[in-house]
């Protein structure tokens, strides 16, 4: 459970547990197009990161302070809607992205004021809300392009954010970069004042204004460092489909996908996230091809979460740990 | 004139059922202190219940209420004793997690059993019926579940606060300790409580069949709407439950009405956040 | 000159008075004891002084400044801590980041939030619990670990909000060393229901009794006041015949 990755001790096995996560995150991502190299299997590896870039960004806010959002396809939204507007009237995607980046911040802004004022499932419930708000708002938009969406025509290369040929590595390991800016904003804030701050904010908020802990302000940075990293994810989504619909960008199901990813990886953990995404792409890619596309990922996710909320909140996380745990009293 | 009418009693329709549905997920929330997120989901259960005893059985559905309230009734039983009673213990995070959980397991097993299509009930008895007073026309099915509603409403309300039983899950609601010392065994209370939540929301679910088909996502506005209703009337209490049920059911109906039917549900959401900063305890909760 | 005033404080809920005009200050240095039978309205005072309610009428002053119903965190910033009679121990973080919480108030770098952390743990004798996780404290642990993060903010003025309610008798009389040591570096405000403990603890001691002061005084003046006695047999009889 020691969420900021202190050594534990000075010994070997506090050094290993202390980088393993490490090697072993960055040797995944680093060598997962090498070893799975046909094109297909890119395209599940650029799924994996955005998944992983959004579940990241989501969990400062919903691990970190406990604050658990089922709106956060807004962000989502704005990140993809950012680059396809670009796409329609001509501008670059990497300065529409960084804008949709400012966008998701200010929108974090307005909607954390009323929704931070409810504590626990209220706010839960007040995010499904503005989350729906964003999607019937978007969805009945003619601008927005309504139902629609925008379908995408970006050229190839580095400066279009874009490369669609067969193989498709570079598109991967770009997202293997916001992946890893995510990653290392994330352990550096979990190191920092404000990553205590947070967990005091979960553990018990009243103790935490006692102790000087600005309750409004911390909740609101996390929310806006979370609606950034997803709004990155939106956009790097879209850049991959070449496309940006309501449904598929602004709608609950969104949201709760993020939401899962998080979950089924551990909540409390900075990994935790990483860990999901692989889990949830490969179980859903699995249960597609082994039972057809017809729900019994869902039912399978489903069945994870409910078992992770009863007997072990910290996902696959907190089952490793408890296994760690047990290793260290056997030798010991 | 006569448009308003029509406008204010389809409110009034819409506003009983709803009521039902959002009693269910409140007395819950009031007794076990969990909001279940898959409470939309449970009025899908129903709903596919209801459609199986109709499609494969020939049930009316008037007459697969008591199926459908016994299915979804048994769901919140059995959630209760396999995955939420252990979540209990946990922090909030479980809490909120475990319905959650509950919500896709349930969202995905109607996918894998009955595919993503609109299912439409065919020659309910009830659907060929209609009252007409002047211009005001009230189909039968959604009269009935008008009716059905007030009376099940009524009924879960003289329970809580009429009967020794009901007496006894009021006291757990207000102390799990203290009633456990009066002999009252909080488990029996919680789990009685999903029983109650469940089965008077599968009896909403079979009235609702009658005149709307289902999918395995059509709990998803039911949903969204029982928590907005049930955090307008005050988390636990079934009285502001009622109220704030016919006030979205009025809203829905006449925002519609008046603008586009597409932004009622921003109205609903736009209500419930306007309420949530002024009176954060909701209309009739404790502060 | 004062360091906290204590203004008419007066608290309803709904229609019933919990505090009622309550006045009284405490000197810079000097350690207060608060008594009073159980509903007497001392963790409503303390609630209301550390802003975690809004008083219905009066007035807070710490050190000329007027905090009334200003938000915790500000109160804290201003220079009062506190702990809470129902202890609030962040369960999932060790002893030392609990700590840290409180020392992050004045210092910005975790490095130096560690290390002060650290000292506070050695001066409330902690020390060798540094690395349990909250959850797994015993009560005069987790009690322990809200006065060292309440003293880790470094404050003018502590509020101890029952302290030693629940501890056995060599836990209280630990606890009551720290508490000696602490008071040579800050002011204290104690409340405690056990009369014994407060007495031989506290320079002055306010007695109150349904929700308005009885009186203050030395620890010797209320001992020997009847009025005192009366309101504390009259709790024990009422206890027995409950």
């Amino acid at each position: 459970m020691n969420v900021n990755g202190l050594p534990q001790g000075s010994s070997v096995w506090g050094m290993v547990r202390q980088y393993l996560p490490w090697v072993l995150f960055l040797g995944f991502f680093a060598l997962y197009p090498i070893v799975f190299d046909s094109p297909s299997d890119h395209t599940l590896g650029i799924k994996m990161m955005w998944f992983a870039i959004a579940a990241t960004g989501w969990n400062m806010l919903g691990g970190f302070a406990g604050q658990i959002s089922l709106g956060h396809a807004t962000f989502f939204g704005v990140g993809a809607y950012a680059v396809a507007l670009a796409d329609e009237y001509e501008w670059n995607p990497w300065l529409a992205m960084i804008l949709g980046m400012g966008v998701a911040a200010i929108i974090a802004v307005i909607i954390g004021w009323p929704v931070f004022r409810l504590k626990g499932h209220y706010f839960t419930i007040a995010t499904i809300g503005t989350g729906e708000i964003a999607f019937l708002l978007v969805r009945n938009s003619e601008f927005l392009g309504g139902t629609e969406g925008f379908l995408m025509r970006s050229d190839e290369g580095f400066l279009n954010f874009y490369w669609g040929g067969r193989q498709k590595w570079e598109f991967y390991y770009l997202g293997f970069v916001l992946l890893l800016l995510a990653v290392v904003s994330t352990v550096m804030i979990s190191k920092s004042r404000m990553g205590y701050y947070l967990q005091a904010i979960r553990n018990n908020q009243e103790a935490a204004s006692s102790l000087g802990v600005p309750i409004a302000k911390y909740k609101q940075l996390a929310f806006i460092y979370s609606a950034v990293f997803v709004s990155i994810a939106g956009s790097y989504f879209a850049q991959q489909l070449q496309f940006a619909g309501p449904d598929e960008a602004f709608s609950l199901d969104t949201s709760i996908r993020i939401t899962i990813i998080a979950v089924i990886g551990g909540v409390l953990s900075k990994w935790g996230p990483m860990i999901g995404a692989i889990v949830f792409l490969f179980l859903s890619e699995w249960t597609n091809i082994r039972f057809g596309g017809n729900g019994f990922d869902l039912v399978i996710f489903g069945f994870i979460v409910m078992v992770m909320a009863a007997f072990e909140p910290n996902g696959l996380i907190g089952l490793g740990n408890r296994f760690a745990h047990l290793l260290e009293k056997a030798k010991s | 004139m006569s448009d308003l009418i029509q406008t204010f009693v389809n409110g009034l329709m819409l506003g009983s059922v709803l009521a039902l549905v959002a009693v269910g997920l409140t007395v819950i929330y009031g007794v076990v202190d969990i909001v279940n997120f898959a409470h939309g989901e449970f009025v899908m259960a129903g709903m596919y219940a209801t459609f199986v005893a109709s499609s494969q059985f020939g049930f009316d559905p008037l007459l697969a209420m008591p199926v459908s309230a016994a299915v979804v009734g048994l769901i919140g039983v059995l959630s209760f004793f396999t995955f939420v009673r252990p979540a209990m213990r946990g922090t909030l995070l479980s809490q909120i997690f475990v319905t959650f959980g509950l919500m896709i397991f349930m969202r995905g097993v109607a996918q894998t059993l009955f595919g993503s299509n609109f299912e439409t009930i065919q020659g309910a008895w009830l659907s060929s019926q209609r009252i007409t007073i002047g211009d005001i026309v009230m189909p039968g099915p959604q009269l009935a579940a008008a009716v059905g509603s007030l009376v099940c409403t009524g009924a879960i309300g003289w329970f809580i606060y009429r009967t020794t039983t009901g007496k006894a899950l009021q006291a757990t609601s207000q102390d799990p300790d203290a009633a456990l010392m009066m002999g009252i065994n909080p488990n029996k209370m919680f789990g009685l409580a999903w029983l109650i939540g469940g089965a008077s929301t599968g009896v909403a679910a079979a009235l609702v069949a009658n005149y709307q088909p289902v999918h395995p996502n059509v709990g998803l506005a039911f949903g969204l709407t029982a928590f907005v209703i049930v955090a307008l009337g005050g988390f636990g209490s079934i009285g502001g439950a009622f109220l704030a049920a016919f006030a979205v059911g009025m809203l829905e109906n006449f925002s519609a009405f008046y603008g586009d039917s597409a932004y009622k549900q921003v109205w609903i959401f736009g209500l419930f956040i306007l309420v949530m900063l002024f009176r954060p305890q909701g209309l009739l909760g404790r502060a | 000159m004062n360091l906290l005033r204590v203004e008419g404080i007066t608290k309803y809920f709904g229609g019933l008075a919990a505090n009622k005009d309550i006045t009284f200050e405490v000197e810079e240095g000097e350690l207060l004891g608060v008594i009073g039978p159980n509903g007497a309205g001392k963790t409503t005072l303390f609630e209301q002084i550390s802003g975690f309610k809004k008083p219905s009428e009066g007035r807070v002053i710490l050190d000329g400044k007027d905090i009334t119903a200003q938000r915790p965190d500000k109160i804290c910033s201003a220079g009062l801590a506190r702990t809470f009679q129902i202890v609030k121990t962040f369960p999932e973080l060790t002893v030392l980041e609990n700590v840290m919480i409180g020392s992050f108030h004045r210092e910005s770098s975790s490095r130096a939030a560690r290390k002060y952390a650290g000292e506070v743990l050695e001066r409330v004798r902690f020390s060798h619990k540094a690395d349990a996780l909250g959850k797994e404290l015993t009560l005069a642990g987790r009690k322990r670990v809200e006065v060292a993060r309440a003293v880790a903010t470094r404050p003018r003025i502590l509020l101890l909000d029952e302290a030693m309610a629940g501890l056995n008798k060599q836990e209280s009389a630990e606890a009551v060393e720290v508490v000696r040591d602490l008071r040579k570096e800050v002011t204290v405000v104690m409340i405690e229901h056990v009369m014994e403990i407060l007495m031989p603890l506290s320079d002055r001691i306010v007695v109150l009794v349904e929700g308005q002061k009885l009186l203050e005084g030395t620890p010797e003046e209320i001992a020997s006041n009847p009025q005192v006695l009366a309101a504390y047999l009259g709790e024990r009889f009422a206890a027995r015949n409950k």
